[in-house]
């Protein structure tokens, strides 16, 4: 399977490395900014271009579904802003800014967007070994400066706490980040965290958020899991900015609006396991995770609409991160996955993905498979084998390293063949390799002993 | 002392009425006994991503929860250090 993974399938747009190498367009742009832009005009236009091959070609749901969410992409990707609000304290420097937006469409189409420039990051200062944390802000000029987070804390011995903490991770992910070079056979200033601008998670690099968003939203509509809201990705004009723009969830009752898991729907989940009324859409999210590698999938970030007795997967920023190898040669995940959704299966072994569920990653399967082994034989026509150029070209847009695009893409695949061959994640395996905590669940759990 | 506000959102995403305050004392305990009790019990026994984002931050850890609360925004669950209406 490794093997059969092609690096390239068809024209994909060139991203960072040939990007960067262009003359100056902007004036008075320079350096690193310059070519911060020419990525996001790259991945805008890489992401762009999928949407269009990727819309046409989709199989899941009813027509008028596919048309809604053609029209929802649409919407999103190109529809005037007819109004946005901040989400939580507008002026305070947060560590990430989300924005609620209403596009033109019909109807106009909510959504929530993530800007590349709301993420925050440590940055190191290896001669006083402090590290601050950092977001960039948008200056009155209209360009992007670097603003220090308030943490806010006043007290001194609080303070020296978290400044150890910080120190420390930095430190770890620079030694990750050897062992991802080593995984990956790439130089170690090619890796995630290399540098003094260090990330929340060792395997992803930061400011990809967006980018990360979007893919996990492809991934989702070609398993026909129908968890994820509609993401897309939207530019600024002047390319200053890329975010990800997620259509809000909507309710089909208005007095019940959907909302975070609470403590209780978790507890539910744990008690009645398979019998739950969201059961499908949660087992589909501990799926998705196990296929997207989710490292973020805390209660906060899963959805339920009780009117529809349904589960979202949103916040998907923190997906599809980067494996390691220790210099005594183990290879593991460079982040350990973090899916409550996958923490409940545990607790119930005969919990399986729906008939329906299995049917479409079947059918994703079979169809590149089938092309795969075809294309070894003869050449094959610019139609056929859509399934595998559209998942190649995501890891291309997603992994701009060549290298690592196809050790990811291959690495999905297999992921789907075990899924299909288990019916489930195989969360046991995962929890014995340390690769899955289950601090979330047994937290409810001992909660509801304590009650 | 001081106070932060949880509100809840409507069906458009808008946050509605009523605020429902967070207050952190002078010796820096936590008083959660204001806002709805899925909420509460959500936050006294998950707590919160910390910002190295390694650990999750309860109450018992007082000004650390507190400021993380409105430092971490979701569209769905949100905190203001101002009240909004």
């Amino acid at each position: 399977m490794k093997e059969q993974f092609p690096t390239t399938e068809q024209p994909v747009e060139k991203a960072p490395a040939d990007e960067q190498k262009k003359p100056s367009q902007e004036g008075g742009l320079v350096g690193d900014e310059q070519k911060r832009r020419e990525r996001i005009a790259g991945l805008q236009r890489s992401a762009t271009l999928f949407d269009e091959q990727f819309v046409r070609t989709q199989t899941h749901g009813s027509p008028e579904r596919r048309l809604q969410t053609q029209k929802t992409i649409e919407s999103l990707s190109h529809g005037s802003l007819l109004e946005s609000g901040a989400i939580g304290d507008e002026d305070k420097a947060s560590q990430n800014v989300v924005r609620r937006n209403t596009y033109e469409g019909d109807p106009p189409r909510i959504a929530y967007v993530k800007p590349q420039s709301g993420e925050s990051w440590f940055d190191y200062d290896a001669q006083n070994d402090t590290a601050r944390v950092i977001r960039l802000r948008r200056g009155e000029a209209g360009t992007l400066e670097e603003e220090e987070v308030d943490l806010g804390i006043a007290d001194e011995r609080q303070k020296t706490i978290l400044q150890r903490a910080l120190s420390r991770k930095v430190k770890e992910a620079h030694a990750v980040a050897e062992d991802i070079a080593r995984y990956y056979d790439i130089e170690p200033s090619e890796a995630p965290n290399s540098g003094d601008k260090v990330g929340k998670l060792f395997g992803l690099e930061a400011g990809d958020a967006p980018v990360r968003e979007f893919a996990v939203s492809r991934i989702d509509m070609m398993v026909g899991f129908d968890t994820v809201p509609v993401t897309v990705l939207r530019e600024e004009p002047d390319h200053s900015d890329i975010s990800s723009v997620q259509e809000a969830v909507k309710s089909a009752n208005p007095e019940k609006p959907a909302r975070p898991m609470n403590l209780k729907d978790l507890q539910s989940l744990i008690d009645q396991g398979p019998e739950h009324p969201g059961a499908q859409s949660f087992m589909r999210i501990a799926s998705l995770d196990y296929l997207v590698k989710s490292l973020d999938r805390h209660t906060n970030n899963v959805l339920y609409d009780e009117e529809a007795q349904q589960f979202h997967a949103i916040d998907n920023g923190g997906s599809l991160g980067l494996n390691r190898r220790t210099e005594d040669g183990a290879s593991k995940p460079a982040d350990n996955y973090h899916s409550v959704p996958m923490e409940v299966l545990s607790r119930h072994p005969e919990w399986q993905l729906d008939e329906e569920a299995m049917t479409q990653l079947t059918e994703l399967k079979d169809a590149v498979y089938a092309y795969l082994q075809k294309r070894e034989i003869q050449s094959t026509g610019s139609d056929e084998g859509q399934e595998m150029k559209q998942i190649t070209n995501l890891f291309r847009i997603l992994y701009p390293n060549p290298k690592i695009a196809k050790v990811e893409g291959a690495q999905f695949l297999a992921r789907i063949d075990r899924l299909i061959k288990d019916g489930r994640p195989p969360v046991d395996e995962l929890i014995s390799a340390n690769q899955l905590q289950t601090k979330t669940v047994d937290k409810a759990v001992k909660a509801q002993q304590a009650a | 002392m001081k106070t932060i506000y949880f509100y809840n959102i409507d069906a458009t995403g808008k946050e509605v009425e009523p605020a429902y305050p967070i207050t952190m004392n002078d010796d820096g305990t936590i008083d959660l006994s204001k806002l709805p009790s899925e909420i509460r019990e959500t936050l006294e026994t998950l707590g919160v991503k910390a910002v190295t984002g390694e650990n999750d931050l309860l109450p018992a850890d007082g000004e650390l929860f507190f400021n993380q609360l409105t430092a971490v925004k979701t569209p769905y669950m949100r905190f203001r250090s101002e009240p909004l209406f």
